[in-house]
């Protein structure tokens, strides 16, 4: 019970319908104080409608919410001490920008002078010091972003929910305001729960991704463990693991498993997963100039700029895919070349589930 | 543009002129007829605004156009916050029946005037209602409520309800969520929609002439009546008067609108 105290939202056994289609189906966790979590999952997965129902703006059919250590039931949103930054933003289009950051203030009575010194304290923040007179119109998209984050986080709420927040900003913006979350939440030290679909997203920025689907937690841990030991297959695949591979046990102890893959036997660090298993390895872990390993043929080359893409044909049959430092420490291949592709069992990770499927 | 006409085109520009001077002749006759002393519609030789100071010194007529604006005032502001609860129910609530009870809104735009007059008298005799002020108001609330609730629809036709999500989730309870975020940014509908109202009770005859009663009698109604007997040159000047007033309200409706669309243009352009 220890963990109960630590966590800001804990979530227990919740579960959500729509009609007939299970939205949320049995999620249980618990998000640190202070942490920067996010729900990572394809649409569909739950992982908004999970959001909606911290925020108060759903009501689970079971299961509780406790946002630190209260149960929340059907508690309404303005009584909840949470925020939620929308994806489409959601700035009151018939107020200023100053009057847009202020309203949560305004509601909770708070005095006049103390609203206006609060409000210039925030736009330094998100670094739109002059523009508090513009409405929501005249910004751009990051601006607007930046407003709506400053809206909410005024209210110092417990914990701040973002839906997607940077989903309709182009590649470079999202980048940088990744790093501008991610340094604004230092800075406050709120907790922030974050929904999104980009993996890399997802890797950026957080202390703990949940990786969600079909209404269900697959995996939950740190940046790190997600990125490289993948629990399932789905895990895998969703992180963009590349080489999902066919295997064979051979032997196994408590620590380490042997694998045969494509003739070779392969020693992974970790206990063997229950019924059946697959081989998961990254593209940019394999070495394609080994003097050892498994020969195969290159097939198709890409150049993606920093690195070389190569898909690789083994000599019985499985195809793979491995990414080349593009620098010039490395051979390049061209296609049709026979190369000895080789990888560390270090490196790579067993996860449950068949082949067959894919 | 500056292409030759052809014949056809000219046929086609003269027969729209036609058009136009069956539509307005009439309306100009009455207004250079409220300007002539002689007080007929004869080609005036002579301005005067005669018929305008005796018109001011005409109590019934007065007292009718005062009336008539009460009225007006009254049932608009009564229809337009009607229109507005009916207009937020059938967008917010997906009640079962929703759809035949839009329809029951639509219902008075849709029965012929003759019959709604009739019923309605009827009904206020049933219920009691003294028929005067009470029965006119009423009575004109329900004649305009169809078109302040599809005018005020057409605010919520769009509204993006994250906005009030927004809004409670920062702290403000339903009301305030109304009050703060829903009215304001639908108030261009209720505005237009009470606008509307005006407009049609100010001029509401056939079922005002079944509902009137206990010496209450608004301006069309005293102007009908007056007519039967006699053409009196008042009437025209009080005729110009009421349609330099309408389309004044037009004219100042048109211009916020304009005045709004350059603005939200240079914003646009200050952004790009």
């Amino acid at each position: 019970m220890a963990m109960e105290t630590m966590s800001d939202v804990s979530i227990r056994n919740l579960v959500k319908t729509f009609g007939n289609a299970v939205a949320v189906d049995g999620i249980s966790l618990e998000v640190p104080r202070g942490a920067f979590v996010t729900f990572l999952g394809s649409s569909g997965c739950g992982k908004t409608t999970t959001l909606r129902m911290i925020g108060g703006f759903e009501h689970p059919d079971s299961g509780e919410i406790y946002i630190q250590g209260k149960p929340m039931g059907r508690t309404p949103p303005h009584a909840r001490d949470t925020s939620m930054v929308f994806q489409s933003y959601a700035l009151f289009p018939h107020m200023s920008v100053r009057e847009n950051i202020a309203f949560g203030l305004q509601e909770r009575k708070v005095g006049k002078s103390e609203i206006k010194e609060r409000v210039q304290a925030m736009l330094d923040l998100i670094e739109l010091p002059h523009l508090g007179d513009r409405k929501p119109k005249q910004l751009s998209g990051g601006q607007q972003q930046r407003v709506a984050l400053a809206r909410s986080l005024i209210i110092e709420p417990t914990v701040l929910l973002l839906d997607e927040p940077l989903g309709a900003l182009d590649l470079k913006l999202r980048k940088q305001m990744q790093i501008e979350l991610k340094r604004i939440q230092r800075q406050v030290g709120i907790t922030f729960i974050y929904v999104t679909h980009d993996q890399e997203e997802a890797l950026t920025m957080s202390d703990r991704i949940v990786v969600m689907a079909a209404g269900r937690v697959e995996q939950e841990g740190s940046a790190e463990d997600i990125f490289d030991r993948p629990a399932s297959r789905f895990v895998a695949e969703f992180m963009g693991a590349g080489n999902v591979l066919p295997v064979q046990v051979e032997s196994h102890d408590a620590t380490s498993t042997s694998v045969n893959f494509a003739g070779r036997a392969v020693t992974v660090p970790q206990p063997l997963p229950d019924g059946e298993i697959a081989l998961v390895i990254r593209p940019e872990k394999l070495r394609l100039d080994s003097t050892d390993g498994w020969q195969g043929k290159v097939v198709e080359s890409v150049f993606k700029g920093s690195m070389m893409s190569y898909r690789v044909e083994l000599t019985d049959g499985t195809s793979m895919l491995a990414e080349v430092a593009h620098d010039d420490t490395a051979h390049r291949h061209a296609i049709g070349d026979t190369v000895m592709l080789n990888f560390r069992g270090n490196d790579a990770t067993l996860v449950p589930g068949s082949i067959g499927a894919g | 543009m500056g292409a030759k006409l052809s014949g056809r085109d000219w046929f086609y520009r003269g027969y729209a002129l036609l058009i136009y001077v069956f539509l307005f002749a009439p309306i100009l006759v009455v207004v250079m007829t409220s300007f002539n002393p002689t007080g007929r519609a004869t080609i005036p030789t002579e301005f005067t605004l005669e018929w305008y100071s005796e018109l001011l010194d005409d109590t019934q007529l007065m007292t009718a156009l005062r009336t008539s604006l009460i009225v007006a005032v009254v049932s608009a502001s009564v229809s337009a916050l009607l229109g507005l609860s009916a207009a937020y129910g059938l967008s917010r609530y997906r009640l079962p029946g929703r759809g035949a009870a839009q329809g029951v809104f639509y219902l008075p735009m849709l029965v012929p005037a003759v019959v709604s007059g009739v019923s309605m008298l009827m009904w206020f005799r049933n219920i009691n209602i003294e028929l005067g002020w009470p029965s006119i108001i009423l009575t004109h609330v329900v004649v305009t409520l169809p078109f302040t609730m599809t005018i005020i629809l057409t605010s919520f036709a769009g509204f993006d309800t994250r906005l009030e999500e927004a809004a409670m989730d920062l702290g403000a309870t339903p009301w305030r969520t109304f009050r703060m975020i829903t009215l304001p940014l639908v108030m261009p509908g209720v505005l237009g929609g009470a606008l509307m109202a005006f407009t049609l009770s100010f001029d509401e005859f056939v079922v005002t002439l079944f509902v009137s009663g206990g010496g209450v009698q608004t301006l069309p109604i005293v102007v009908y009546n007056r007519i039967r007997y006699m053409l009196s040159p008042e009437i025209n000047a009080i005729a110009t008067l009421v349609m330099g007033f309408s389309i004044g309200l037009l004219a100042i409706a048109q211009g916020i609108i304009i005045i709004r669309r350059r603005r939200e243009r240079s914003r646009q352009l200050e952004t790009a």
